[in-house]
């Protein structure tokens, strides 16, 4: 059963500021990613669009490795 | 770029799958061309109740794809589930996130120059976690879904990373 989240932290977590853990943390409960994605909805809020770097290490490592696998088929 | 570079994804947490999922894109993971690790109690966490979100279809992309997507065994998940036989209403927090600390640790084991691409829903702690241990850092390297998607559209291997998000969004709205 999914333990209903405080808006305030639903809005913080869709902006990226805090995290899921953050939010266990808060709340002292286990709280799945997917429950979280449906109290968000309900809220209409978005996910989070979590990045880092578009020029990352890993970012660039993922474009070399699927430009390679377009090629290898 | 060299034609001999190794890597292989770790999915650390449960984000990646679903949202994926949900969106069904989960095959976007294969298109790298590399292993895909995940660890058992985020494969657990990911899919315990086959009517969560996202969970059937994680499971049958994992026995689908059975060559490719490989789970990893941990200290962690087996010691969780022998608990439960004592407790079975149990729930534990952060199983998912120490099983795949431990993973890291002790169940991938690197070749050579090989990489590992650490896949996360958020990446702050896990760079906590990297910044402790400098070792791990160098061959470790952590992506958040966004990132891993990003590096997929700028190679044309998918329209839009937005799309992805707005389908998992509406996975969210079909569901509640």
């Amino acid at each position: 059963m999914s333990i209903e989240i405080e808006l305030g932290l639903l809005e913080a977590y869709s902006r990226g500021e805090i995290s899921r853990r953050d939010i266990q943390d808060c709340i002292n409960e286990p709280v799945s990613f997917g429950d979280l994605l449906m109290q968000l909805h309900a809220h209409g809020l978005k996910l989070p669009r979590v990045a880092s770097d578009p020029n990352s290490q890993g970012v660039r490592l993922i474009r070399q490795l699927a430009e390679r696998g377009a090629r290898v088929g | 770029m060299s034609d001999d570079l190794t890597a292989r994804i770790i999915v650390m947490d449960t984000g990646p799958l679903i949202t994926l999922s949900v969106a069904d894109c989960l095959d976007y993971l294969l298109y790298p061309g590399v292993p895909v690790y995940v660890p058992d109690a985020v494969l657990y966490e990911a899919t315990q109740d086959s009517a969560a979100l996202g969970a059937a279809g994680i499971l049958e992309w994992v026995q689908l794809h059975s060559e490719r997507v490989h789970t990893i065994s941990t200290e962690t998940f087996f010691n969780y589930v022998q608990s439960r036989a004592a407790s079975p209403g149990r729930r534990e927090r952060d199983l998912g996130e120490r099983a795949a600390i431990e993973a890291i640790h002790d169940g991938i084991h690197l070749a050579g120059d090989e990489r590992a691409i650490l896949m996360t829903e958020d990446d702050r702690v896990l760079r906590q976690v990297l910044v402790l241990e400098a070792e791990l850092t160098a061959r470790m390297i952590p992506i958040t879904t966004r990132d891993f998607l990003e590096g997929m559209e700028a190679a044309h291997r998918i329209n839009s990373v937005e799309e992805v998000y707005l389908r998992a969004e509406d996975a969210g709205r079909m569901a509640s």
